[in-house]
């Protein structure tokens, strides 16, 4: 079953290689063909993996095969690459940029500031914002009757994922107003539904 | 390859995602690299365990009575040293990846052979080490795994930041232009990678930001639930701890159990065997048990004073929960294979995705140095530095098992070697940029991985007949070979 499953895989992987070569020679109808057939091909070949490695685990043991295999591939036709004589382009001159010693100092400052309140927006309050939504999450879960293990298991798997993704917020190249603004405003409203959900915070907010 | 809403990522939405990705990798950049490369070599870390005492006895099978008499002897052995009963006991039983069996009485741990005899001292300081360098960053405690947890989220961070940052995503899904100039070479490669590994990137980063922010999670989440019971936190989960009572009480019978075990459930594997406060009238006993074919890490099977198996914690058939966070572990740390060869390749396939992840966060980093040579803006001793971390973290890491296979080995002055060397470096580099400062660390590395592996030799010749012991010093010196190989290259085509 081993040996179907690394098969099927291979192929999935190889159809989609085919879709890629394809695409880049402007053949649409069979790239569309190949990358369909690709990717059925591949989650196709979960089911043996799953039949000798378990359910879960097997999922587990095709993916990674598929991930080893593909950057084994990718590898592969990098170093091809290299064997291959290309004529070099000359290297852009860098740029030099004038910058005096006065505008760097007049930067400097706001600058300084900037990066201080990403890094607080990013990193305290973020977290903040994250734990109290895994708060309101728990107290969800308990109002819906969840059991109590599913409820600690959703808050312990929703806090680090929220926080990741407030931290992409926060370091967002956009308006530090608005960034700020959003996070500050969700951790406002995520007191508030606390509060207001009967949930008491002592030593959180 | 077409994906055609990702690359139609409106323009200003990607790089200002890239801006994001790019504060990310900043922020995160040396201690990451610090996580990921010792993460990539503890995924062997029973085989250094192994190399590290290579004469210990192994065996597949512990007999129930040998495991019953090994834990009367530690309890006893402890009683004797102490004047008192440990708090914790537990039995490390073999299996055929790591075919030894040890005990541990609180802080003290033994080999045993077996017929049940305790024959050695567990001391394995370079893999301890690496322990404390993975999971604590070597800070104390709680403080070290949540900084460590804090990694875990600015990689997830950057995966998630990455993945909405590269509209071409599908488009380049096999471009790797080894061939070409600097910056198209470390961008495809630092691309290329990542996205292939994305799955992989995604679970290590959110299981291990998952597991080092446990503690932290629970101490808010107790505090506002659970009347600041920070440990009954996780009990529906993990179960709770056993309520002490120090009457004494005999040993509770671990061989009646495994026996038990054995009958009830002839295709599980026992793996350990807990004790909470042993041999007292409040003594908690449970078997932890491998499923196989099954991701999650075990289940454990509480039992009484005559052995007899009274509950079943159901991380195997329990909760959605409960079966989730025990598959957490397996995922983060690659130990799903099963038997000799299973468990093997898996550990390979993630010490490659994690050299891999390790060459990302090395090539992201060089992106951003080139990119701001080519505005103009060279950083010339940054640049040093940067490279100082990269090398200087694995020569810190060879500097340190040297001192262990000379035999100096205790875990505070391993760790303190480790940032003396490492910082030294990047005081090197501070100091002088101009220096070959990568091609010596990498000479220095080779040449103590070469005395590494003579001194083991002359020390354990006798066991080099065990294929784990050829094979781990056969990577140190295939270790040592790539780094001589790359001083070498990088000095002959006039890198700097």
């Amino acid at each position: 079953m081993i040996f179907i499953a690394t098969l099927l895989t291979s192929l999935g992987l190889l159809l989609l290689w085919q879709a890629w070569r394809t695409g880049r020679n402007k053949y649409k109808q069979q790239q569309i063909s190949y990358r369909i057939a690709g990717w059925v091909t591949l989650f196709v070949s979960m089911i043996p993996w799953m039949m000798a490695g378990g359910n879960d685990r097997g999922v587990a043991l095709g993916i990674t095969f598929l991930l080893v295999l593909a950057l084994a591939g990718v590898l592969l036709l990098g170093w091809r690459d290299t064997r291959r004589q290309r004529p070099r382009k000359k290297p852009k001159p860098a740029i030099e940029k004038s910058i005096t010693a006065r505008d760097e100092s007049a930067k400097a400052l706001p600058l300084f500031a900037r990066r201080s309140c990403t890094f607080l927006l990013a990193g305290p309050v973020a977290f903040f914002v994250a734990l109290l939504l895994g708060i309101n999450l728990f107290a969800l879960a308990e109002y819906l009757g969840w059991s109590l293990a599913n409820q600690v298991a959703a808050a312990f798997l929703f806090v680090p994922f929220a926080w990741a993704l407030l931290s992409v917020w926060a370091t967002y190249d956009t308006r530090l107003r608005y960034r700020s603004s959003v996070l500050i405003g969700l951790l406002l409203l995520s007191s508030l539904v606390s509060v207001v959900g009967g949930v008491i915070l002592p030593g959180v907010v | 390859m077409r994906f055609p809403v990702w690359s139609k990522l409106p323009a200003r939405f990607v790089a200002r995602m890239l801006s994001s990705h790019a504060a990310l990798g900043l922020a995160a950049s040396a201690l990451l690299y610090i996580v990921c490369v010792s993460g990539t070599v503890m995924v062997f870390h029973q085989e250094f365990a192994r190399w590290e005492q290579p004469a210990i006895a192994e065996f597949e099978h512990a007999a129930p009575d040998a495991v019953q008499a090994a834990a009367l002897t530690a309890l006893e052995r402890t009683l004797a040293t102490t004047g008192e009963k440990p708090h914790f006991l537990y039995l490390s039983l073999p299996l055929a990846d790591m075919p030894r069996m040890t005990v541990t009485a609180d802080d003290v741990s033994w080999y045993v052979n077996a017929q049940g005899e305790l024959i050695d001292k567990v001391s394995h300081d370079w893999t301890e080490f690496l322990v404390k360098l993975h999971f604590y960053l070597t800070l104390p405690g709680v403080w070290g795994l949540t900084l460590v947890g804090i990694m875990g989220i600015l990689l997830l961070g950057l995966v998630l930041s990455g993945l909405f940052a590269h509209p071409r995503l599908f488009r380049d899904a096999f471009k790797l232009r080894l061939g070409s100039g600097r910056r198209l070479r470390e961008t495809d490669i630092h691309n290329r990678l990542s996205v292939w590994a994305t799955p992989f990137h995604l679970v290590i980063a959110f299981t291990g930001a998952a597991i080092g922010l446990g503690s932290v999670v629970a101490l808010v989440m107790a505090s506002t639930f659970m009347d600041s019971n920070t440990e009954s936190f996780y009990a529906p989960i993990f179960g709770a701890a056993a309520v002490e009572n120090s009457q004494p009480a005999p040993l509770a019978d671990a061989s009646a159990a495994l026996n038990n075990l054995a009958e009830q459930y002839p295709n599980l594997n026992p793996w350990y065997v807990n004790f909470a406060h042993p041999a007292t009238v409040g003594q908690g006993a449970e078997l932890l048990v491998k499923f196989p074919n099954a991701l999650l890490y075990g289940d454990e099977f509480e039992f009484n004073q005559a052995g007899e198996l009274t509950h079943k914690l159901g991380l195997s058939d329990g909760f959605a929960g409960q079966q989730i966070v025990a598959a957490l572990y397996p995922l983060h740390f690659g130990s799903f294979g099963t038997g000799v060869i299973g468990s093997l390749l898996v550990k390979l396939a993630y010490a490659v995705l994690g050299i891999a992840l390790c060459v990302v966060i090395v090539s992201g980093i060089n992106i951003w140095l080139l990119k701001r040579r080519q505005r103009g803006h060279p950083a010339p001793r940054l640049e040093a530095v940067w490279r100082a971390i990269v090398w200087g973290t694995l020569t810190a890491m060879a500097v340190v098992l040297l001192i262990e296979a000379l035999g100096f080995g205790a875990i505070a002055g391993l760790i303190t070697v480790f940032w003396v060397v490492l910082v030294l470096a990047i005081v090197l580099a501070v100091i002088f940029p101009r220096w070959q400062l990568t091609a010596g660390l990498q000479w220095l590395a080779a040449l103590m991985l070469l005395t590494i592996v003579v001194l083991h030799f002359v020390r354990f010749s006798g066991a080099y007949d065990r294929p784990v012991v050829v094979s781990v010093s056969g990577c140190f010196l295939l270790f040592a070979g790539w780094l001589m190989w790359r001083a070498r290259y990088r000095k002959r085509v006039g890198f700097k």
